[in-house]
Protein backbone atom coordinates (compact mmCIF):
# COMPACT_ATOMS: atom_id res chain seq x y z
CA UNK A 1 0.00 0.00 0.00
CA UNK A 2 0.91 3.34 -0.54
CA UNK A 3 2.76 5.83 2.30
CA UNK A 4 -0.02 8.00 2.35
CA UNK A 5 -2.81 6.00 2.00
CA UNK A 6 -1.72 4.02 4.65
CA UNK A 7 -1.02 7.02 6.83
CA UNK A 8 -4.90 8.24 6.10
CA UNK A 9 -6.37 4.78 6.68
CA UNK A 10 -3.79 4.62 10.18
CA UNK A 11 -4.67 8.02 11.33
CA UNK A 12 -8.84 7.75 10.61
CA UNK A 13 -8.84 4.57 12.10
CA UNK A 14 -6.47 5.96 15.28
CA UNK A 15 -9.01 9.53 15.62
CA UNK A 16 -11.51 7.78 17.91
CA UNK A 17 -8.92 5.99 20.25
CA UNK A 18 -9.73 9.23 22.41
CA UNK A 19 -8.59 9.75 26.23
CA UNK A 20 -12.81 9.01 26.97
CA UNK A 21 -12.59 5.36 25.81
CA UNK A 22 -8.68 5.09 26.88
CA UNK A 23 -10.11 6.04 30.53
CA UNK A 24 -13.24 3.84 30.20
CA UNK A 25 -10.87 1.32 28.99
CA UNK A 26 -7.93 1.51 31.46
CA UNK A 27 -6.04 2.43 28.38
CA UNK A 28 -2.76 4.97 28.78
CA UNK A 29 -2.07 6.53 25.44
CA UNK A 30 1.73 6.82 25.09
CA UNK A 31 1.52 7.95 21.23
CA UNK A 32 -0.63 7.29 18.08
CA UNK A 33 1.25 9.13 15.57
CA UNK A 34 1.92 7.09 12.22
CA UNK A 35 3.03 4.42 12.13
CA UNK A 36 3.27 3.28 15.38
CA UNK A 37 0.41 2.61 18.39
CA UNK A 38 1.90 3.01 21.42
CA UNK A 39 -0.24 2.11 24.57
CA UNK A 40 -0.62 0.30 27.83
CA UNK A 41 -3.26 -1.83 29.02
CA UNK A 42 -3.93 -1.45 32.89
CA UNK A 43 -6.62 -2.89 35.43
CA UNK A 44 -6.83 -3.02 38.58
CA UNK A 45 -4.73 -6.57 40.51
CA UNK A 46 -2.83 -7.23 36.84
CA UNK A 47 0.18 -6.09 35.60
CA UNK A 48 0.02 -3.66 33.27
CA UNK A 49 1.41 -4.75 29.79
CA UNK A 50 2.48 -2.32 26.96
CA UNK A 51 2.04 -2.47 23.42
CA UNK A 52 3.87 -0.75 20.49
CA UNK A 53 2.10 -2.07 17.10
CA UNK A 54 4.69 -0.93 14.26
CA UNK A 55 1.80 -0.39 11.23
CA UNK A 56 3.74 0.39 8.15
CA UNK A 57 2.50 -0.83 5.57
CA UNK A 58 -1.30 -1.03 7.12
CA UNK A 59 -3.75 -2.47 6.19
CA UNK A 60 -2.02 -4.50 3.45
CA UNK A 61 0.36 -5.94 6.16
CA UNK A 62 -1.15 -6.46 9.27
CA UNK A 63 0.60 -4.68 12.38
CA UNK A 64 4.21 -6.17 14.27
CA UNK A 65 3.56 -6.29 17.50
CA UNK A 66 5.96 -5.81 20.31
CA UNK A 67 5.14 -6.23 24.34
CA UNK A 68 6.33 -4.72 26.52
CA UNK A 69 6.51 -4.18 30.35
CA UNK A 70 4.66 -0.96 32.16
CA UNK A 71 7.86 1.02 31.64
CA UNK A 72 9.16 -0.27 28.32
CA UNK A 73 11.48 -3.13 28.62
CA UNK A 74 10.49 -5.75 25.77
CA UNK A 75 9.21 -8.84 27.77
CA UNK A 76 11.34 -12.31 27.22
CA UNK A 77 10.52 -16.13 26.73
CA UNK A 78 11.93 -17.06 30.13
CA UNK A 79 10.87 -16.96 33.09
CA UNK A 80 6.87 -16.76 31.20
CA UNK A 81 6.46 -13.00 32.19
CA UNK A 82 3.70 -11.93 34.39
CA UNK A 83 2.03 -9.16 31.90
CA UNK A 84 0.55 -12.28 29.98
CA UNK A 85 0.89 -15.28 32.42
CA UNK A 86 -1.05 -17.45 32.46
CA UNK A 87 -2.48 -17.37 29.56
CA UNK A 88 -5.46 -18.70 29.29
CA UNK A 89 -6.68 -17.31 25.76
CA UNK A 90 -3.83 -18.59 23.66
CA UNK A 91 -3.65 -14.93 22.27
CA UNK A 92 -0.30 -14.41 23.71
CA UNK A 93 2.41 -16.78 23.16
CA UNK A 94 5.69 -16.81 25.72
CA UNK A 95 7.82 -18.93 23.65
CA UNK A 96 10.36 -17.43 21.20
CA UNK A 97 9.12 -16.21 17.86
CA UNK A 98 11.57 -17.80 14.67
CA UNK A 99 11.90 -14.26 13.61
CA UNK A 100 12.62 -12.03 16.80
CA UNK A 101 13.15 -14.56 19.50
CA UNK A 102 10.66 -13.04 21.70
CA UNK A 103 6.85 -13.31 22.95
CA UNK A 104 4.52 -12.80 21.00
CA UNK A 105 0.32 -11.69 19.66
CA UNK A 106 -0.38 -15.49 18.42
CA UNK A 107 -3.88 -14.46 17.09
CA UNK A 108 -4.82 -13.11 13.53
CA UNK A 109 -3.96 -9.59 12.98
CA UNK A 110 -0.49 -9.84 14.21
CA UNK A 111 1.94 -10.05 11.97
CA UNK A 112 4.12 -12.55 14.11
CA UNK A 113 1.06 -14.80 14.04
CA UNK A 114 0.73 -14.63 10.07
CA UNK A 115 4.50 -14.95 9.67
CA UNK A 116 4.50 -17.81 11.94
CA UNK A 117 5.35 -21.27 10.21
CA UNK A 118 1.79 -22.87 11.75
CA UNK A 119 -0.16 -20.11 10.39
CA UNK A 120 1.25 -19.23 6.96
CA UNK A 121 -1.92 -20.73 5.15
CA UNK A 122 -4.19 -18.44 7.28
CA UNK A 123 -3.61 -15.21 5.47
CA UNK A 124 -4.43 -11.82 6.80
CA UNK A 125 -6.45 -11.08 3.28
CA UNK A 126 -9.15 -12.95 4.64
CA UNK A 127 -9.08 -10.59 7.75
CA UNK A 128 -8.42 -7.49 6.76
CA UNK A 129 -11.27 -5.69 5.27
CA UNK A 130 -13.34 -7.55 7.95
CA UNK A 131 -15.48 -5.20 10.83
CA UNK A 132 -13.39 -5.65 13.94
CA UNK A 133 -9.89 -6.14 12.24
CA UNK A 134 -9.51 -1.91 12.09
CA UNK A 135 -6.94 -1.14 14.64
CA UNK A 136 -9.35 -0.09 17.03
CA UNK A 137 -10.68 -3.97 16.94
CA UNK A 138 -7.41 -5.76 16.95
CA UNK A 139 -6.59 -3.57 19.91
CA UNK A 140 -9.89 -4.22 21.72
CA UNK A 141 -9.34 -7.88 20.65
CA UNK A 142 -5.97 -8.32 22.95
CA UNK A 143 -7.21 -6.30 25.65
CA UNK A 144 -10.11 -8.78 26.14
CA UNK A 145 -7.60 -11.22 25.97
CA UNK A 146 -5.57 -9.75 28.18
CA UNK A 147 -7.99 -8.61 30.57
CA UNK A 148 -9.17 -12.82 30.57
CA UNK A 149 -6.11 -14.38 31.04
CA UNK A 150 -2.84 -12.61 32.80
CA UNK A 151 -1.63 -11.89 36.29
CA UNK B 1 -43.34 80.55 26.66
CA UNK B 2 -45.76 80.41 23.62
CA UNK B 3 -48.29 77.65 23.12
CA UNK B 4 -46.07 77.03 19.86
CA UNK B 5 -42.90 76.40 22.03
CA UNK B 6 -45.04 74.09 24.40
CA UNK B 7 -46.29 72.27 21.95
CA UNK B 8 -42.83 71.81 20.49
CA UNK B 9 -41.05 70.51 23.89
CA UNK B 10 -43.86 68.25 24.32
CA UNK B 11 -43.13 66.57 20.77
CA UNK B 12 -39.87 66.09 21.84
CA UNK B 13 -40.25 64.32 24.93
CA UNK B 14 -42.89 62.36 23.77
CA UNK B 15 -40.24 61.22 20.87
CA UNK B 16 -37.82 60.86 23.72
CA UNK B 17 -40.35 58.76 25.53
CA UNK B 18 -40.91 56.51 22.51
CA UNK B 19 -36.99 55.92 22.06
CA UNK B 20 -36.74 55.01 25.80
CA UNK B 21 -39.76 52.72 25.21
CA UNK B 22 -38.08 51.34 21.99
CA UNK B 23 -35.23 50.62 23.87
CA UNK B 24 -36.73 48.61 26.87
CA UNK B 25 -38.83 46.82 24.51
CA UNK B 26 -35.46 45.14 22.50
CA UNK B 27 -34.46 44.31 25.99
CA UNK B 28 -37.31 42.88 26.77
CA UNK B 29 -37.22 40.85 23.39
CA UNK B 30 -33.78 39.98 24.27
CA UNK B 31 -34.59 38.70 27.97
CA UNK B 32 -37.37 36.54 27.03
CA UNK B 33 -35.51 35.23 24.10
CA UNK B 34 -32.45 34.57 26.93
CA UNK B 35 -35.01 32.71 28.97
CA UNK B 36 -36.49 30.78 26.47
CA UNK B 37 -32.58 29.47 25.34
CA UNK B 38 -32.24 28.87 29.41
CA UNK B 39 -35.01 26.65 29.49
CA UNK B 40 -34.52 25.01 26.01
CA UNK B 41 -31.40 23.94 27.61
CA UNK B 42 -32.82 22.48 31.21
CA UNK B 43 -35.50 20.81 29.11
CA UNK B 44 -32.25 19.08 27.34
CA UNK B 45 -30.48 18.26 30.36
CA UNK B 46 -33.58 16.95 31.86
CA UNK B 47 -34.41 15.00 28.98
CA UNK B 48 -30.54 13.10 29.25
CA UNK B 49 -31.66 12.53 33.07
CA UNK B 50 -31.98 9.10 34.18
CA UNK B 51 -34.62 8.13 36.50
CA UNK B 52 -36.39 5.39 37.83
CA UNK B 53 -37.83 3.85 34.91
CA UNK B 54 -35.00 5.15 32.44
CA UNK B 55 -30.94 5.01 32.20
CA UNK B 56 -28.98 7.24 30.76
CA UNK B 57 -27.01 5.34 27.77
CA UNK B 58 -23.98 5.71 25.89
CA UNK B 59 -21.91 2.75 23.67
CA UNK B 60 -18.08 3.26 23.40
CA UNK B 61 -16.45 1.70 20.38
CA UNK B 62 -13.11 2.17 18.65
CA UNK B 63 -15.11 3.84 16.00
CA UNK B 64 -16.66 6.20 18.49
CA UNK B 65 -19.27 6.87 20.48
CA UNK B 66 -23.01 6.98 20.40
CA UNK B 67 -25.27 9.22 21.03
CA UNK B 68 -22.17 11.47 20.17
CA UNK B 69 -22.07 14.25 22.82
CA UNK B 70 -24.50 13.43 24.95
CA UNK B 71 -26.20 10.18 26.64
CA UNK B 72 -29.64 8.57 25.28
CA UNK B 73 -32.40 8.53 28.03
CA UNK B 74 -33.87 5.21 27.29
CA UNK B 75 -36.83 3.30 28.53
CA UNK B 76 -34.66 0.76 31.48
CA UNK B 77 -37.07 -1.92 30.32
CA UNK B 78 -35.94 -1.46 26.65
CA UNK B 79 -33.31 -4.56 25.69
CA UNK B 80 -29.90 -2.88 25.54
CA UNK B 81 -29.48 -4.62 22.00
CA UNK B 82 -31.74 -1.79 20.47
CA UNK B 83 -29.06 1.27 21.90
CA UNK B 84 -26.65 -1.28 20.06
CA UNK B 85 -28.16 -1.37 16.62
CA UNK B 86 -28.34 2.35 16.91
CA UNK B 87 -24.81 2.69 17.73
CA UNK B 88 -23.69 0.26 14.75
CA UNK B 89 -25.89 1.79 12.48
CA UNK B 90 -24.44 5.46 12.73
CA UNK B 91 -20.67 4.02 13.49
CA UNK B 92 -21.42 1.85 10.17
CA UNK B 93 -20.16 -1.12 11.63
CA UNK B 94 -20.96 -3.53 9.41
CA UNK B 95 -20.63 -7.16 10.92
CA UNK B 96 -20.90 -7.08 14.80
CA UNK B 97 -21.43 -11.01 14.77
CA UNK B 98 -19.95 -12.61 18.26
CA UNK B 99 -19.36 -8.74 19.65
CA UNK B 100 -19.46 -8.89 23.21
CA UNK B 101 -20.87 -5.67 25.36
CA UNK B 102 -19.68 -5.05 28.77
CA UNK B 103 -20.30 -2.57 31.86
CA UNK B 104 -17.50 -1.15 34.22
CA UNK B 105 -16.06 -4.67 32.81
CA UNK B 106 -18.73 -6.90 33.41
CA UNK B 107 -20.08 -8.90 30.70
CA UNK B 108 -23.74 -7.98 29.82
CA UNK B 109 -26.54 -9.66 27.96
CA UNK B 110 -27.52 -7.56 25.58
CA UNK B 111 -30.67 -9.38 24.30
CA UNK B 112 -32.29 -8.78 27.84
CA UNK B 113 -33.36 -5.41 29.12
CA UNK B 114 -30.64 -2.94 31.11
CA UNK B 115 -33.01 -3.59 34.59
CA UNK B 116 -32.51 -7.46 33.67
CA UNK B 117 -28.80 -6.84 33.59
CA UNK B 118 -29.24 -4.83 36.98
CA UNK B 119 -28.22 -1.83 35.61
CA UNK B 120 -29.39 1.93 36.30
CA UNK B 121 -28.56 5.55 36.03
CA UNK B 122 -25.81 6.23 33.67
CA UNK B 123 -24.33 3.26 31.47
CA UNK B 124 -21.55 3.40 29.15
CA UNK B 125 -21.76 0.00 27.31
CA UNK B 126 -17.95 -0.65 25.85
CA UNK B 127 -19.12 -2.84 22.88
CA UNK B 128 -16.09 -4.69 20.65
CA UNK B 129 -14.88 -7.77 19.08
CA UNK B 130 -14.06 -10.80 21.20
CA UNK B 131 -10.58 -11.75 21.85
CA UNK B 132 -10.39 -14.35 19.22
CA UNK B 133 -8.42 -17.51 18.56
CA UNK B 134 -4.94 -18.01 19.13
CA UNK B 135 -2.26 -20.69 19.70
CA UNK B 136 0.87 -22.33 18.21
Amino acid sequence: MHPLASQTLFQAQVEHITGKLASLRGWLIHGLEYPHVDLTFTAERRTALRLVANCEEWNSEPPSFKLLSANGVPLKSSPAPAEISPNRTGVFNTSAHPATGLPFICSPGSREYHTHSSHTNDHWDAYRNQTGYDLGGLLTRYWNAWLKGTG
Amino acid sequence: MEHGDELQQAEAHLKHAEADLEGAQTLEHAAEHEVEEALHEIRDIESDQPDAHHVAVEVATTSGFYPDGHPARVPIKQPVEVELAKAAKALRLTDTTGWIATVDKRIINPSVSYEANDLTGCVVVDWGPPEGGGGV
